[in-house]
């Protein structure tokens, strides 16, 4: 996707799909208490939540993707786009966690449910990802760094299908499964937010990572071009010009 | 040489050192016996603890334990470095792995042993099928915590601050395994539903993946 689509995409798609959650696709019914009907309203949650979700895991993939890339290639701008595709991911992880306990209080009463341990594993999965800043930071800047961050990225991969085949064959799922194979309780309307949706916070997510990529890349090449400048501080292992070495702070 | 014999000659350096010293392995073993005496008294009111609690208090023990034991995989070898002089040697860097794991798979397997004979003698203790099922899923468990821990400890190789490092990294990747093994032990305490045929192959497949994982990553981590 070309980063423009990707602008016009998230700018429309994403306010338009707040709308048409809240104002066109219908609610379940829940069913007759006290002689009045009771609508799921909780379900409007979902038409953000999972979309966000997906996001998440979209960027933590590309993070992944690109730490294979640069185990491959040893070319730094993959290390920068590793690192910030985990750091997109991280954000839409917190907004996951948000969403969630905000459809946990309105369907289960409570803002967070132990008990659930599809909201555990995605937990293990956010402080599996934050540990990824504790590694990075922790190791000197330069190609020790970018190989530990590049691996610890592409375990995610390894742990997110292991989390959820966890929780499936464990037997205290209680987290609604709106999609399944064997029974669809999404109408049409539903089903078109959702596409909506999923489609808008990707694009979210790519304008994301690819703004935050460009500008550490463009910090970096300026931090380069500082480095050469007469005058400038001499340091004999910076990096040469032209090329996408990263500052300490990326 | 070839890969299962430099691994093999790797962990038997490791054991060896282990049972010259048994330093890390006895403070390991330690922690492990004050937990399950200290969980013993913090259960011992309010009458008999459920099933899942007792499940509970045993994985939480392992998994520490588990933890303490194989996340400083690297430890000695950084302090006396003898890592660089592993690096120039000719053997190649996945079988070191493996046998890093194997080494850790052993400590962490009579290391569990003797905290479930304590465990057993403490809390109750399931019917013979269920105590069978039980000592696979520490079996298994064994298995994934030598792996994900030796992984771990290869991760932090050039960081500073290494031993906080570990735990960090080591809890949240352990976090499928241990849903896993306290589902079984549910089972084996006749208090779950789960079914054990699927959980003990879940374990096999998590020990599969975390020791591929690590034998492909360690040659990408092991770098001057």
């Amino acid at each position: 996707m070309s980063p423009r689509l990707a602008v016009v995409l998230a700018l429309v798609l994403v306010p338009l799909t707040v709308v048409l959650a809240f104002f066109w696709a219908p609610t379940n019914e829940i069913g007759l208490v006290g002689g009045e009907m009771q609508y799921d309203f909780a379900q409007k949650v979902f038409y953000i939540h999972v979309p966000i979700a997906l996001a998440a895991y979209l960027c933590f993939a590309a993070g992944a993707w690109n730490g294979v890339l640069y185990l491959l290639k040893e070319r730094d701008d993959y290390d920068v786009r590793s690192y910030c595709g985990v750091h997109s991911g991280m954000v839409f992880g917190t907004l996951v966690l948000l969403t969630g306990s905000i459809w946990a209080k309105a369907a289960w009463g409570t803002w967070w449910q132990w008990g659930d341990r599809q909201l555990l594993v995605f937990l293990t999965l956010y402080l599996f990802y934050a540990a990824y800043y504790v590694l990075r930071f922790s190791i000197d800047a330069g190609r020790a760094r970018n190989r530990a961050s590049a691996v610890y990225s592409i375990l995610g991969v390894a742990l997110v299908p292991l989390s959820f085949l966890a929780i499936r064959i464990a037997d205290t799922l209680i987290h609604p499964i709106v999609l399944t194979t064997s029974e669809n309780r999404l109408t049409g309307p539903m089903w078109g937010t959702f596409g909506i949706g999923v489609v808008a916070f990707a694009s979210l997510a790519i304008v994301m990572l690819q703004l935050e990529a460009a500008g550490k890349l463009r910090a970096a090449r300026g931090w380069c071009a500082d480095e050469e400048r007469p005058g400038g501080a001499a340091d004999v292992d910076g990096p040469a010009a032209g090329s996408a070495e990263v500052p300490a702070h990326a | 040489m070839n890969v299962l014999r430099t691994a093999g000659v790797v962990a038997a350096h490791d054991l060896s050192r282990e049972l010259r010293r048994p330093v890390a392995a006895s403070a390991v073993l330690l922690f492990g016996v004050c937990s399950l005496v200290v969980l013993r008294l913090a259960l011992a009111g309010g009458g008999k603890p459920s099933s899942a609690v007792l499940a509970g208090a045993l994985w939480v023990v392992l998994v520490f334990a588990g933890l303490l034991g194989t996340s400083r995989a690297w430890g000695a070898e950084r302090e006396d470095g003898a890592y660089d002089a592993l690096l120039v040697s000719p053997a190649s860097r996945s079988a070191i792995h493996v046998g890093k794991v194997l080494a850790a798979l052993v400590t962490t397997l009579v290391l569990d042993a003797a905290l479930l004979g304590l465990y057993l003698a403490l809390f109750d203790s399931p019917d013979a099928a269920g105590l069978a099922l039980l000592a696979a899923a520490i079996v298994l468990a064994a298995g994934g915590f030598a792996a994900v821990g030796v992984l771990v400890s290869g991760l932090g190789l050039r960081a500073r601050g290494r031993d906080l490092l570990g735990p960090t990294m080591f809890l949240p990747l352990a976090i499928p395994l241990v849903i896993a093994a306290v589902t079984l032990s549910l089972v084996a305490f006749d208090a779950g539903t789960g079914n054990a045929t699927q959980l003990l192959l879940f374990l096999i497949a998590y020990d599969a993946t975390f020791l591929v994982a690590g034998i492909a990553a360690f040659p990408e981590l092991a770098t001057d």
